[in-house]
């Protein structure tokens, strides 16, 4: 396993990050657009909050309301502790349905559960249908942002692509490649034989799930299979519609800049009796995933991410070293506190570091979650082992002299007579030093 | 007359004590009377970022003794004043008698230019400086103590002075503390491109209120050869 | 504009906002206008005739039959569970889908269309242009006041909010319509 400072070193110089850069600049130019023009933004941030601080506070309690609810409305529910049962549960309910293939709906949740290798080493076809996750599952990548999965692809590498793996004439023209994506997708469309979407929110009174696409992708993959899965964070509920309407308000403007996203899909139930078309079954997969692990802790507070991406398009560490160097699904400085909490502090606890803690995350945030305070958090708790030793030992000794005053007033008096002499720039430093001056100089002699 | 104490952070004592002179000038300027407690350290926000609570509290029990009092505590630094004014507390939530005494220094700590501004209602110190000048606005005093309108005002009001806007004032320089040095690629990365907006900009000097940003922006500027400068906004406002 | 004499000023701006927000979200508003001429404009708007898909009722009276008229064929669509997949591989040919609109949204231009007994979810999805119908009387200013709660979402398997016609911007954020869904969206508003 690399490092968050070996992959960064790989990023910060990937030619691909000036694009991720113009992506995440138009992505917070809308955004500062569309909370601008809404007088009712802090307002409604403050209630979006508050209703995500409301379910946690009792999420088995709204986890029981909501699969009620599914049930009452012809659903069926599943409860996965972790990645391998939700893995487990959902090639049972696909195991009968080998022949047709399986589409899919971008879906964060399936990432997180490495859900299509799975299902194709199972001999399953699986087809991603968000246009970015598309490109990128014909690029065997990993998303580098959770809205958009391949912010940082340009036309042409689209075109070859799609050109190498669809066997298509190759271009560069956007609409043509976009052609190239429907018809190619919309055949698959019509004859799979399952649809699995993630879930944006759920709806513990009324048991809809509800997704928010603008490509129209969701909407198919919700329709047109018989058999449709939706795999849902279970701390992804609000108790009622009036709350849903809240959340509204503040997903699309905070993700995209748009008052609401092209469609806004609530499912509740398969399709009854009299309607002419829709899925015959919806199964609901709620993963826990470690996610009720954080509930009361420091930590519980990132379970009100509702995943609009504001905080990787204002996190100058995200745009610079770009979204594959936190080598998690997760990345920018929510997946900084979502990895190390979900997916282990061991593996992940050096990705608190990789920030500056200015704040920009929590400045854009739509429910307000302090990003920085859980940076500082999991920094003590991981502090131990993935501080590096000679930063840690300096930072110690610092503090020795810092508790020291005469020891203190020695030091700076030192400083201010050696500083007398020598260069005036500093260019080369040993140990922790090293870091400082290999990319800038220290201003030495006064 | 005002009396203040004077918290001068472990950075400008060290590396920038031009700063300190710069801000009892100012502050006598604007009519007080400066004290800087002799004992004094560094406020622990280097130990508190790296994740090292221990060496925090400890840093922090020694600060409150060295700022026992009641007159105003200023610094010359919005980081060391956030750490100070939001951070010191939480320290010592599980004890009530130590909790008391950071919630007092914490109340006292102002910023100067908060200081200067929104105290004493100071705008125009009688400064003097023919250059033109970028201001960088220091993250964690821009969102946590909403510093910014300050200094540009203090700015504005100096003579000869031409003030330039940044087309981004307020991303982050990539200093970040130890950030600096742990991960100093994405750091010299993400200061590359506030040197660009400073360059581009057309500044002489880029101005700031923290010294461990200024410190970071001109070991990089001189690095790449810039012909601009850096200056703590105590040093502009000191000069005539 | 052809509003009844009842229609106040405030309804007046509500409509003009919605007409103003669709446009910006890339869809077209039409009238306010009476049925006969939303049946005229629903023809012109239709384009070249093929086989659309349609709500059974779409709010105005005899739209199906003036469409079959000019040579368009109606898909009867009823997906059984033992036919799905052939049933649907005719849906290749649809063009056009018609609807009618369960309500709207002026401050987002979003109209919210329920499914149902004769109102195929794909009508509003599949085709590469959607003409909704919609009564000025059912146009709110704001999501809140549309209400979730009054579409009823229990009663039906989908209520959906559409925004303008399907896009994206997956490819260096240059602004693509229609890919999965509709690429033109056009709203008549009826005044009766």
């Amino acid at each position: 396993m690399t490092t968050y400072r070996e992959r960064s070193q790989a990023g910060v110089v990937d030619p691909r990050i000036a694009a991720l850069q113009r992506g995440t600049d138009r992505f917070r130019s809308h955004r500062a657009e569309a909370v601008s023009e809404f007088a009712q933004m802090d307002e409604m941030r403050d209630r979006a909050r508050a209703i995500r601080h409301r379910v946690l506070a009792d999420l088995n309690g709204y986890v029981d309301q909501f699969t009620a609810s599914v049930e009452r409305m012809g659903g069926r529910v599943h409860r996965a502790a972790d990645s391998e049962e939700a893995r487990k549960i959902i090639s049972e309910l696909v195991a009968d349905r080998m022949g047709a293939p399986i589409i899919k709906s971008k879906s964060m949740a399936t990432e997180e559960i490495g859900l299509n290798h799975h299902l194709e080493a199972l001999g399953h076809e699986v087809v991603e249908t968000d246009l970015g996750e598309f490109i990128i599952q014909l690029a065997a990548e990993p998303p580098v942002h959770i809205i958009a999965p391949a912010l940082d692809r340009t036309r042409h590498e689209i075109g070859q692509l799609f050109s190498d793996q669809l066997g298509v004439p190759f271009t560069s023209v956007p609409t043509e490649l976009n052609q190239i994506a429907r018809s190619h997708l919309r055949e698959i469309f019509l004859r799979a034989g399952v649809g699995i979407t993630g879930v944006n929110f759920g709806v513990a009174a009324t048991g809809s799930v509800v997704t928010v696409t603008n490509e129209g992708n969701g909407r198919l993959t919700s329709t047109t299979p018989s058999l449709h899965i939706a795999v849902m964070g279970i701390e992804r509920l609000v108790p009622d519609l009036p709350d849903l309407e809240v959340m509204l308000e503040v997903l699309a403007r905070s993700a995209t800049g748009q008052r609401l996203s092209v469609y806004t899909n609530i499912i509740t139930g398969p399709r009854r009796v009299d309607e002419p078309d829709g899925p015959d079954a919806v199964e609901v997969v709620i993963l826990d995933n470690r996610r009720t692990s954080l509930l009361g802790t420091e930590l519980e507070e990132v379970l009100g991410c509702i995943r609009c991406g504001a905080c990787l398009n204002a996190c100058p560490v995200y745009r610079h070293a770009g979204g594959r160097s936190y080598g998690s699904v997760y990345p920018g400085p929510v997946g900084a506190v979502l990895s190390p909490a979900l997916f282990g502090i061991e593996q992940f606890g050096d990705l608190p570091y990789a920030s500056t803690l200015c704040g920009a995350c929590l400045e854009v945030c739509p429910i307000r979650i302090d990003l920085p305070r859980m940076l500082l958090f999991l920094r003590q708790q991981t502090a131990a082992k993935h501080l590096p030793p000679n930063v840690a030992r300096g930072v110690r000794y610092f503090t020795a002299l810092g508790t020291r005053p005469a020891l203190w007033r020695g030091g700076v008096r030192l400083a201010s007579v050696i500083r007398r002499i020598g260069p005036r720039w500093i260019t080369r430093m040993p140990g922790p030093g090293r870091g400082w001056t290999s990319t800038r100089d220290l201003p030495w002699r006064r | 007359m005002v009396n203040v104490s004077l918290f001068t952070t472990c950075l400008v004592q060290g590396l920038y004590p031009q700063v300190t002179g710069a801000t009892v000038e100012v502050l006598t300027r604007a009519g007080c009377r400066v004290t800087i407690p002799k004992s004094q350290t560094c406020c622990g926000q280097v130990a508190f970022n790296a994740g090292l609570l221990e060496e925090t509290r400890r840093l922090a029990i020694k600060t409150l003794d060295d700022l026992e009092g009641n007159d105003p505590i200023v610094v010359p630094s919005g980081s060391c004043a956030d750490m100070l004014t939001h951070h010191l507390p939480h320290l010592f939530d599980d004890s009530p008698e130590l909790l008391r005494r950071a919630l007092a220094v914490s109340k006292r700590v102002t910023e100067l230019s908060s200081f200067l501004v929104d105290h004493l209602g100071m705008t125009d110190l009688g400064a003097r400086f023919d250059a033109t000048v970028a201001f960088h606005n220091s993250c964690h005093g821009m969102r946590n103590l909403g510093l910014g309108p300050q200094a540009a005002t203090l700015l504005e009001n100096v003579d000869s002075l031409r003030l330039v806007k940044l087309s981004r004032p307020e991303e982050c320089c990539g200093f970040g503390g130890l950030f600096a040095v742990e991960l100093p690629e994405v750091s010299a990365a993400i200061m590359a491109s506030k040197l660009a907006d400073v360059e581009a900009s057309g500044a002489q000097y880029v101005v700031g209120g923290d010294a461990s940003c200024l410190l970071h922006l001109a070991g990089g500027l001189h690095r790449r050869q810039s012909a601009v400068e850096v200056k703590h906004l105590a040093e502009i406002l000191a000069s005539r | 504009m052809d509003f009844d004499q009842g229609s106040s000023m405030a309804t007046m701006s509500v409509i003009g906002e919605f007409v103003e927000r669709l446009a910006a979200v890339d869809g077209f508003a039409h009238g306010p206008m009476p049925s006969p001429n939303a049946m005229a404009t629903a023809i012109d708007l239709s384009g070249d005739p093929g086989v659309y898909l349609g709500w059974d009722d779409v709010g105005v009276p005899r739209m199906h039959q003036s469409l079959q008229a000019v040579g368009w064929r109606r898909l009867e669509h009823s997906i059984s569970a033992a036919n799905r997949l052939t049933e649907q591989q005719q849906m290749s040919e649809v063009t056009l889908g018609i609807t009618g609109a369960d309500g709207a949204i002026a401050r987002s231009g979003s109209i919210a269309l329920r499914s149902g007994p004769g109102r195929p979810r794909m009508a509003s999805l599949i085709a590469g242009t959607h003409i909704a119908f919609l009564s000025v009387d059912r146009v709110f200013p704001t999501l809140v006041d549309l209400s979730l709660q009054s579409l009823d979402p229990t009663s039906v398997s989908n209520v959906v909010l559409i925004t303008g016609p399907s896009r994206t911007g997956d490819i260096e954020q240059q602004l693509n319509l229609g890919v999965h869904g509709p690429k033109q969206l056009h709203v008549i508003l009826l005044s009766d």
